[in-house]
């Protein structure tokens, strides 16, 4: 069976197809299409609801028709249409929502709305073949430590104000770093010239995390400390990566012992950086662990993480009727019925 | 507690090419529901071929703004109508 994924609940909007063989077991899983076009506001600037709406709207038919030429998939080979029901920005996720729900009136399909935080998790569970690992999804909307208990993908931990990803971010507007392809990685790059580190707020309370605290600092101190000549741009982008990272990993480090895991999972856009990825690493190895991440194609939001959690749910029968297909922006990842797991 | 009256009404009659086609139109729009009713409504509806939209605000400036997100989503509809309907294309 074949699914169409679509994804747009912030700045990247995303159409995915993907085939599920269903006559091996496990059912042979093929990427038909994968593709991604992602609104860029000017450096300096976040993206904001109305603009991102309309970049979707203007984009999503164009990627649809792309991700089926490229599939060689007509509308009779869809079985499923998948789309984000949230959490995520309202106008950018109805925007999406609307053409998901058009497509499927039009074609005679079901439509299976997906939590966005679940797309991600059973992307990053079918690229990586991880068993049964400890998640941190994390992502500029983001910040959750997941483990999978009896049908339901529990938060063990989050964030208490602020993503991860959005403290990054908004100090890349401060440095007026372009957003281009992101502003994550955009800091990212630059902090791998960075040699001096800032003692900055670090705030672990249990389980969770805070960075509101950490993110005001830098932002008032920025200016002073990079005029006095004291620290460069590329030590605050180190010092800040330090710091929030090494949050996450205590953080996930509490949530393996609990469980007893020795896995981890990283998903979301921010899950890309190599550093924090390499952080998790020597942390893991330390516990006889093990780290799972995949590459941009599927950190980042994507439209086929949405065809494959939609695809998993589709075939144990589930389907959003139609006027549940409302979109939210509060979806909390522990609201799915995960009945595609033990 | 009084509602606001809800002074401000327009009308929009859009015509779709097909029955058939203002029918799944206006099943896409009306899952989204109002946002405030006590102050802004929309009521859909068709007639043969016309997709029939219902404003109904307390004020001017909420009729302008549910209006043109509307019209944002209409025209979203329609467009995907015409880049991806398959039954005009059966012989």
């Amino acid at each position: 069976m074949i699914a169409l994924g679509l994804e747009g609940s912030a700045n990247k909007l995303g159409v995915g197809l993907i085939r599920h063989d269903m006559t091996t077991t496990p059912p042979t899983v093929t990427i038909l299409a994968n593709i991604r076009h992602t609104y860029h506001p000017p450096p300096g600037e976040g993206f904001l609801p109305k603009d991102t709406a309309q970049h979707h709207r203007s984009h999503i038919l164009q990627l649809v028709k792309e991700a089926m030429a490229e599939g060689q998939i007509t509308p009779k080979d869809i079985s499923v249409i998948c789309f984000t029901k949230g959490p995520g920005m309202g106008g950018p996720l109805t925007s999406v929502a609307t053409v998901a729900r058009t497509l499927a009136l039009m074609w005679n399909k079901e439509l299976v709305g997906v939590n966005h935080c679940v797309g991600h998790i059973e992307m990053g569970r079918q690229i990586t073949g991880a068993e049964n690992p400890v998640v941190l999804y994390v992502s500029g909307g983001n910040t959750q430590v997941i483990a999978y208990a009896e049908k339901r993908y529990r938060i063990f931990g989050e964030a208490l104000d602020i993503a991860v990803g959005n403290c990054l971010d908004r100090f890349a507007r401060v440095l007026n770093l372009p957003n281009d392809p992101a502003p994550g990685y955009n800091i990212e790059q630059l902090a791998k010239k960075g040699t001096k580190l800032l003692d900055l707020p670090y705030t672990v309370k249990g389980m969770d995390v805070s960075f509101s605290g950490v993110l005001t600092y830098i932002e008032t101190n920025a200016p002073a400390l990079l005029a006095s000549g004291e620290y460069t741009a590329a030590d605050l982008c180190f010092s800040l990566q330090e710091t929030v990272f090494a949050m996450l990993v205590e953080t996930t480090e509490r949530a393996m012992a609990h469980i007893g895991s020795r896995e981890v999972l990283i998903v979301g856009g921010v899950g890309c950086n190599k550093r924090l990825q390499e952080m998790m690493d020597q942390m893991a190895s330390q516990r006889d662990g093990k780290v799972f991440a995949t590459d941009e194609r599927f950190c980042i939001d994507n439209g086929i993480m949405i065809a494959q959690a939609g695809i998993l749910a589709y075939q144990t029968g589930y389907t959003t009727p139609l006027e549940k297909t409302w979109c939210t922006q509060r979806f909390r990842t522990d609201e799915v019925f995960v009945a595609w797991r033990e | 507690m009084a509602t606001a009256a809800l002074h401000e009404r327009l009308t929009l009659q859009i015509p779709l090419p097909s029955p058939r086609l203002a029918k799944i139109a206006a099943d896409v729009l009306d899952v989204d529901k109002d946002l405030k009713p006590e102050v802004s409504r929309r009521l859909i509806s068709t007639q043969d071929n016309m997709l029939i939209l219902d404003f109904q605000t307390s004020t001017l400036k909420l009729l302008r703004t549910v209006v043109n997100s509307s019209l944002e989503m209409v025209q979203m509809v329609v467009s995907t109508m015409a880049s991806f309907d398959t039954e005009s294309e059966e012989p």
